[in-house]
């Protein structure tokens, strides 16, 4: 009768290290991405660590969250966002949610000083109603690096001669690199 | 072989339950603080630490006061 209470006893006594391992397992994963792709997603809702938004004040407007999300006006142009990389990655895949418009995007990575920037257009992947996702791809092997971030700038040129604005709901940042299974195989294929 | 929980009554158990929750938290706060030092970003990117350091204040009066 004491028995099963016993080793019940000692599976509960275990609880609290196995839940302070499982902390540090998931610190681990989320730091060193295994599987090789880290997505971070920015929806103005909430401050996230990896970006203080987009900037300068004088090209965006506030955040707006009168509707059941939030999202933020571009009226001029280009407007920047510093990103704080988690790791080293090798590519970005950039996605959009924006109002839907006719004005050409793109989405650039800084490469060196001064203001030095590649920079890709914006593909409109999908659309539904006012908004549309729009997906561009970069190449961080060469991203100019201050500290752990990267800069990233948004390209509308037409919003400026034509005083427009485009309004962003979301901005998802997706991570890749190889992951640590093909690295390892790499490793043994030169020994 | 002697059982060492053998004969234990539940109060005791909950004794023994809060003081392990107030040793594993405060190591893992520990742990944290050095893991968050040694590279920033590391632990808060993805976690907020304060919860663990509630977890570890609050077993620490729970295990002073049942002491």
């Amino acid at each position: 009768m004491i028995e099963p209470r016993t080793t019940i006893h000692k599976i509960i006594i275990a609880l609290p290290y196995c839940l302070a391992v499982i902390v540090l397992i998931f610190l681990l994963w989320k730091n060193y991405s295994p599987l090789g792709q880290q997505v971070i997603i920015y929806d103005f809702a909430h401050g996230i660590p990896f970006t203080q938004g987009l900037t300068p004040s004088t090209r965006v407007q506030k955040i707006d969250c009168s509707q059941n999300y939030c999202s933020q006006e571009i009226f001029d142009d280009p407007t920047y966002l510093d990103l704080i990389l988690p790791r080293k990655f090798e590519k970005l895949d950039i996605e959009l949610i924006h109002q839907t418009t006719t004005y050409k995007m793109g989405v650039g990575l800084k490469l060196g000083e001064p203001w030095q920037y590649e920079i890709q257009p914006l593909r409109m992947t999908s659309s539904a109603s006012d908004w549309t996702i729009s997906r561009a791809q970069l190449n961080l092997k060469n991203a100019f690096l201050h500290g752990r971030s990267i800069s990233l700038l948004f390209s509308i040129p037409e919003i400026k001669n034509n005083q427009g604005r485009v309004g962003i709901k979301e901005i998802k940042f997706i991570f890749s690199r190889e992951t640590f299974l093909s690295r390892v195989k790499a490793l043994i294929a030169h020994l | 072989m002697i059982n060492a929980f053998a004969g234990i009554d539940n109060k005791t158990i909950i004794k023994l339950l809060i003081r392990h929750i107030f040793v594993a938290s405060f190591a893992l706060y520990f742990f944290l603080i050095v893991l968050e030092w040694w590279q920033p970003g590391f632990v808060l990117f993805y976690f907020n630490s304060d919860i663990i350091i509630f977890v570890s204040l609050f077993s620490g009066i729970g295990l002073a006061v049942t002491i």
